[in-house]
């Protein structure tokens, strides 16, 4: 690929949704939203532009050569100030440079594919709304953060582009300031986040420390490229335990998913997501669909030749995931705000995602955030249609009958749950049969894991056809309900497109059980992710593809039965099994639980701090330090007294002192 | 010695090499250019026309387009007038800083000139002529010559200090600093006249000859040691370095402040460019006799510019000892003496001359009839009448203090990152514990602007012609508009701050060719 030609597109990727953000800061509401309405959605949909001339130029190069570093500017380089030949090689280096390879691409082009739609619909939604200029400011900046994080070959500018995102989320979140719920729901986000960021500063600043190069020297590198050639196998090993040494990099992995898993809102950092619908229904999509947290898929997916060299932290990611899984499938069942079953779906699935890259298959992790993208942001766009046409009532309970009233959004909204539930030639079929099928061959040597991944395809179809069945079927339990009319053409038109891409991109990859093999996908990605270990043998995988696609359907019947005829009655696990009811209706207790073992104690620890620590030894010692400057200060400025005569006087003095001290030092 | 067969007969220095006149081009055309200005001055009426201000304007362009020329053709020379001058690239960066700065003074005056009613043609050919000085320094390569430079960069500064004629602080501050500027040029000439007497040359090139000699067999001349010492003491009054700063709070408070401005950057540039030149280079032998002198004084400007600031209430006076404070960060690229040290305090120049240009310019487009903006007060909730000035004026606070993307903190980075390489860790240590006490003095400003309420009086500020948000200005109708060329002043110097803070590589790539000569 022609570098000046990357560096130019690169360029415009990145520099159009951050001009976007621009000119819609600092106009701070004078410019009429009209315009804004243009540019905002304007830039994204540019950038996409740019990123498909990349990838179209990247198809005509041979796999082997499709991975580029353009190094836009020199920002920090302690080796150039120093200058000797030595320190050159202790100094540190932190360029600006952007990583273009296939992994890459394919998290710009979702980003700004999906993203870009997201901000065409959000002209419809928010088109009321007086923050509109302030709205599109914020969902630029986070395109802009988001792609910072994909693009960067730094870990210094891998470690902005997290930080920033996890602002822009919470300045999105927390974007109607003026509801409580909505601050604190964005306070919570933003503090989750900034623990997962210190594990990722922790992790990223362990391998610049440690990660030693061919012949044993510290090579002190922030350059991503130049640690995964050094951390992978067939490098120079150190101390027999590797280059980095085996508990160093089992160390590493760990501390690098802590951040991953603020961002994919997994276990245990995964509260912070439910709370998050608070936010505007385009900025879920936008965030639990295309972006923020499948940050934390990428992370692991980036850095697997990290993962590769630390099977238990591989291993914990993998179980992690699968429970997350699990979990927010059970918790899924029992919600009625119909984001927050999206949202719950969101985890559940990127915890299959994050399983996947786990046990590695880091291919098909990234195929299944593909399809999801597509069919995530349509669920929640459909819902939003769904919470726009009932004025903002999200409780499912209160809608009904919705299916004669929305036709488009209810078929739309019926091809999400299918992709999501994955229903044959859905996109999420093929995904999550491909993911299923790599947890197989590649998972522990007892296949439960597995096992635990298709039960929670029953959850799945489970959960999100109770909401289609609720919310669309039946009659309206609402006024609102009543009065429901079909979203405008500008937000349905995105939902329309979403849909399409739901129903077909599972056929970039059929991959799986001795089917034909399409694989453009997974061979696309090969050059950097590399191919899996192992592949389940046919037999296993037509097993494993039956099973899983069963359990989807049994999961559609089980909702027919239970909403539909009622041959199963609704109170049955409420009544039965209240334990289970309630641990599912109570999110586990993980808010309950982190509230009495983290939240009170760092409450009552900052109380003590406020009332004791801070007025007595903090601002004590502070005032300390300022009064005494201050003293000094006045001191000092007594010398200057204004007088010409003494400043004559001084400055003789001085120069005499000067002498005199160079005459004793020579004799 | 190259072809004199180029000039004309009836050219008068036909007898001076061609290549020795390019050599001094830029010094040539800013020195001509004060005549013409004088010329112009006779022809044109006195008050309220542009004529002055534009021809200093396009004279400091042709400087300025000169230099780059030089540096993009390469077509420098380090050997001009057999050695007394030196036309490097050296020179040449120094140059650009001085002429930038004084090319912004410039698109300063006209306006303030107006507000304060001191529009004097003086006062143009005083600049150019100041100038025409600081162009010699930065170049100059032989004692004699640097005599010749510190003057004539001097003599029209004192009365340009006195500029406000009918103020009294201005006048004080002139006579200030005329006798102390006298009195530390008597130690300049001294040092010099002792250097000479010990070595029989004037020359750089040839006193660092007799220096190696003496370095190579460990025998330090002491009075070479204490000329050195003496003209050190000259120097270090020039780029008012503690402990012989003391003109320089109460000159820079005093002097109108559009003099200030030029007068903190534009001196402090071409006094370190000599600075520099003669230690970095020719006076390297002795760099075990004099790297703890300097070291010394580094500190002591730094802790005492830094902690005086705080007790101030004069907002001009604060600039000042930021300014001491600002040029022992500078010694300590000095005293670090190698390349990296060299380079990092050329860096720091330039990122002084953006942040301190900016300050200062805020303060000149603040300031009315009768008196400069220079109270804490007059700066009281700026951010509320002039969002964008009160914005600019906090970025070249925080970039003084040092703060990240911003160029100041570059400047400090690769000061600090130069010392620690060379082993000087105490004085890399120094210089960021007095920078956390220079954020007392600099966060107040910005405090003051953002926080407090305005006075009454101060509601006629004028506003930023074009630029100002609307809404915002109060009182519009009895403000004065400030003119394009200032606002685009203020926001370039802005622009440069954060640019430069983002890329810094753009000047250190050019700081990269550079070495220094000494003829």
């Amino acid at each position: 690929m022609n570098p000046t030609l990357i560096l130019v597109l690169s360029a415009i990727v990145l520099g159009l949704p951050t001009a976007g953000f621009a000119v819609s800061a600092i106009s701070a509401g004078r410019l009429p939203h009209r315009l804004v309405a243009w540019t905002g959605p304007g830039v994204i949909l540019g950038a996409f532009v740019a990123t498909l001339i990349i990838f179209v130029a990247m198809l005509q190069q041979p796999a082997s050569s499709r991975g580029i570093t353009v190094v836009f500017w020199h920002w920090l380089n302690t080796s150039v100030a120093s200058g000797h030949g030595v320190a050159a090689q202790t100094g540190f280096n932190a360029n600006f440079s952007i990583r273009i390879d296939p992994l890459s691409v394919l998290m710009m082009l979702v980003i700004t594919g999906i993203g870009g739609l997201i901000h065409v619909y959000s002209v419809g939604y928010m088109a009321e709304d007086p923050g509109f200029n302030r709205f599109f400011a914020y969902m630029n900046i986070f395109i802009t953060s988001m792609l910072l994080l994909v693009m960067s070959n730094t870990l210094v500018f891998l470690v902005i582009g997290w930080a920033m995102v996890a602002f822009a989320s919470y300045a999105l979140i927390a974007f109607w300031y003026e509801r409580r719920s909505a601050v604190v729901a964005g306070r919570k986000a933003f503090v989750t986040q900034v623990i997962g960021d210190v594990g990722l500063y922790l992790g990223a600043f362990l391998i610049f420390l440690n990660l030693r190069g061919a012949h044993g020297q510290l090579l002190h590198t922030v350059n991503m490229q130049t640690i995964f050639a050094n951390v992978g196998p067939g490098a120079h090993f150190h101390d027999g335990l590797g280059p980095l040494g085996g508990g160093m990099v089992t160390a590493i992995g760990i501390l690098l998913f802590l951040g991953a898993a603020a961002k994919s809102a997994q276990w245990p950092l995964h509260t912070w997501l439910p709370d998050a619908m608070e936010g505007p229904t385009p900025v879920s999509a936008l965030i639990h669909a295309a972006t923020m947290v499948t940050a934390g898929v990428y992370l692991v997916a980036r850095f697997h030749p990290i993962y590769q060299q630390a099977p238990v932290a591989a291993g914990l990611v993998a179980f992690i995931g699968i429970g997350t899984a699990m979990m927010a499938g059970i918790i899924g069942c029992t919600q009625y705000d119909i984001k927050r079953v999206i949202a719950y779906s969101t985890m559940s699935q990127i915890g299959l995602m994050i399983f996947a890259v786990g046990v590695g298959a880091y291919s098909a992790g990234m195929f299944q955030f593909f399809t999801h993208a597509c069919f995530k942001a349509l669920l929640f766009l459909a819902a939003g249609n769904v919470i726009h046409a009932l004025h903002d009532d999200q409780d499912i309970r209160l809608m009904g009958g919705l299916s004669k009233r929305m036709k488009a959004t209810f078929v739309a909204f019926t091809v999400g749950s299918l992709a999501l539930a994955g229903i044959p030639i859905f996109a999420g079929f093929f995904s999550k049969e491909e993911l299923l099928g790599s947890g197989l061959a590649l998972g522990p040597a007892v296949p439960w894991l597995w096992v635990v991944g298709v039960l929670v395809n029953v959850l799945t179809s489970f959960y999100i056809f109770r909401v289609v069945w609720i919310a669309f079927r039946g009659e309206p339990r609402s006024e609102h309900a009543e009065h429901a009319h079909e979203a405008p053409l500008l937000m349905l038109l995105p939902v329309l497109v979403l849909a399409g891409l739901a129903t077909v991109v599972g056929f970039l990859n059929v991959d799986f059980a001795g089917f034909a093999p399409i694989t453009l996908f997974s061979a696309f990605l090969k050059p950097v992710l590399g191919v899996p270990a192992a592949t389940a043998s046919d037999t296993a995988g037509a097993l494993a593809l039956l099973a899983g696609f069963l359990l989807s359907v049994g999961g559609i019947v089980l909702v027919w039965a239970v909403y539909g005829r009622g041959l199963i009655s609704r109170e049955l696990v409420p009544n039965h099994l209240p334990w289970l009811y309630q641990l599912s209706f109570r999110k586990f207790y993980w808010d309950e639980i982190y509230d009495v073992a983290l939240v009170r104690p760092t409450v009552s620890l900052a109380t003590v701090i406020r009332r004791v620590i801070e007025p007595e030894v903090m601002d004590g010692a502070l005032g300390g330090i300022r009064d005494s400057i201050a003293a000094l200060a006045d001191d000092f400025r007594t010398f200057q007294t204004g007088f010409l005569k003494d400043y004559a006087t001084w400055f003789f003095f001085f120069a005499v002192v000067g002498l005199v001290i160079l005459g004793l030092r020579l004799s | 010695m190259t072809t004199l067969l180029s000039l004309p007969p009836w050219f008068p220095l036909h007898f001076v090499p061609a290549s020795n006149l390019v050599g001094i081009l830029p010094v040539l055309i800013v020195g001509g250019g004060s005549v013409l200005v004088l010329l112009a001055d006779l022809a044109v009426p006195r008050r309220g026309n542009l004529v002055l201000p534009v021809i200093s304007g396009v004279v400091v362009l042709g400087a300025l387009g000169t230099a780059v020329g030089q540096w993009i053709l390469n077509a420098t020379n380090p050997v001009v007038f057999n050695g007394a001058f030196a036309d490097d690239r050296f020179a040449l960066f120094a140059d650009f800083v001085v002429l930038l700065t004084a090319l912004a003074v410039i698109c300063l005056s006209p306006g303030y000139l107006r507000r304060r009613g001191m529009e004097e043609g003086e006062y143009y050919i005083l600049l150019l002529a100041s100038l025409t000085g600081m162009l010699v320094l930065s170049g100059a390569t032989n004692l004699i010559v640097i005599f010749l430079g510190v003057e004539l960069l001097s003599i029209p500064l004192y009365v340009l200090a006195g500029f406000a004629r009918d103020e009294p602080l201005s006048q004080e501050a002139a006579m200030k600093y005329l006798l102390l500027g006298g009195f530390a040029s008597g130690f300049l000439l001294y040092g010099m006249a002792l250097i000479y007497g010990e070595t029989g040359h004037t020359g750089l090139a040839a006193i660092h000859q007799q220096l190696l000699q003496g370095a190579l067999s460990h025998s330090f001349d002491p009075m070479l040691l204490a000329g050195i010492a003496l003209l050190s003491v000259g120097l270090l009054f020039k780029v008012s370095a503690a402990p012989f700063q003391w003109w320089t709070p109460d000159v820079y408070q005093g002097s109108p402040a559009i003099v200030t401005t030029f007068m903190s950057v534009a001196t402090k540039v071409a006094a370190f460019a000599v600075f520099l030149r003669l230690f970095s280079a020719t006076l390297a032998p002795y760099r075990s006799e004099w790297e703890v002198p300097i070291a010394v004084v580094a500190i002591i400007s730094m802790v005492f510019g830094n902690l005086v600031a705080v007790a101030q209430t004069s907002v001009k006076r604060v600039l000042a000892y930021s300014g001491i404070a600002q040029a022992g960060y500078i010694l300590i690229g000095v005293a670090v003496g190698s390349p990296d040290g060299t380079q990092a305090a050329l860096y720091y120049l330039a990122a002084y001359a953006f942040m301190n240009t900016g300050a200062f310019a805020v303060l000149t487009i603040l300031s009315q009839r009768g008196e400069d903006c220079d109270r804490y007060s007059q700066l009281a909730g700026l951010w509320r009448r002039q969002p964008l000035l009160a914005g600019l004026m906090a970025l070249f606070m925080l970039s003084l203090a040092g703060f990240p993307m911003t160029v100041g903190f570059f400047g400090k980075f690769f000061l600090f990152s130069a010392a620690i390489h060379d082993g000087q860790l105490p004085l890399a240590i120094w210089g960021i514990l007095t920078s956390a006490v220079s954020l007392f003095y600099y966060l107040r400003v910005i405090l003051v602007m953002f926080t407090a309420v305005p006075d009454a009086d101060s509601d006629t500020a004028p506003t930023l012609a074009g630029l100002s948000l609307e809404g915002t200005a109060v009182a519009s109708s009895t403000a004065a508009s400030v003119g394009i060329p200032a606002g685009v002043v203020v926001v370039l110097a802005g622009v440069g701050t954060v640019v430069l803070g983002i890329f810094p590589a753009l000047i250190y790539t050019l700081l990269q060719g550079i070495t220094v000569v000494h003829g």
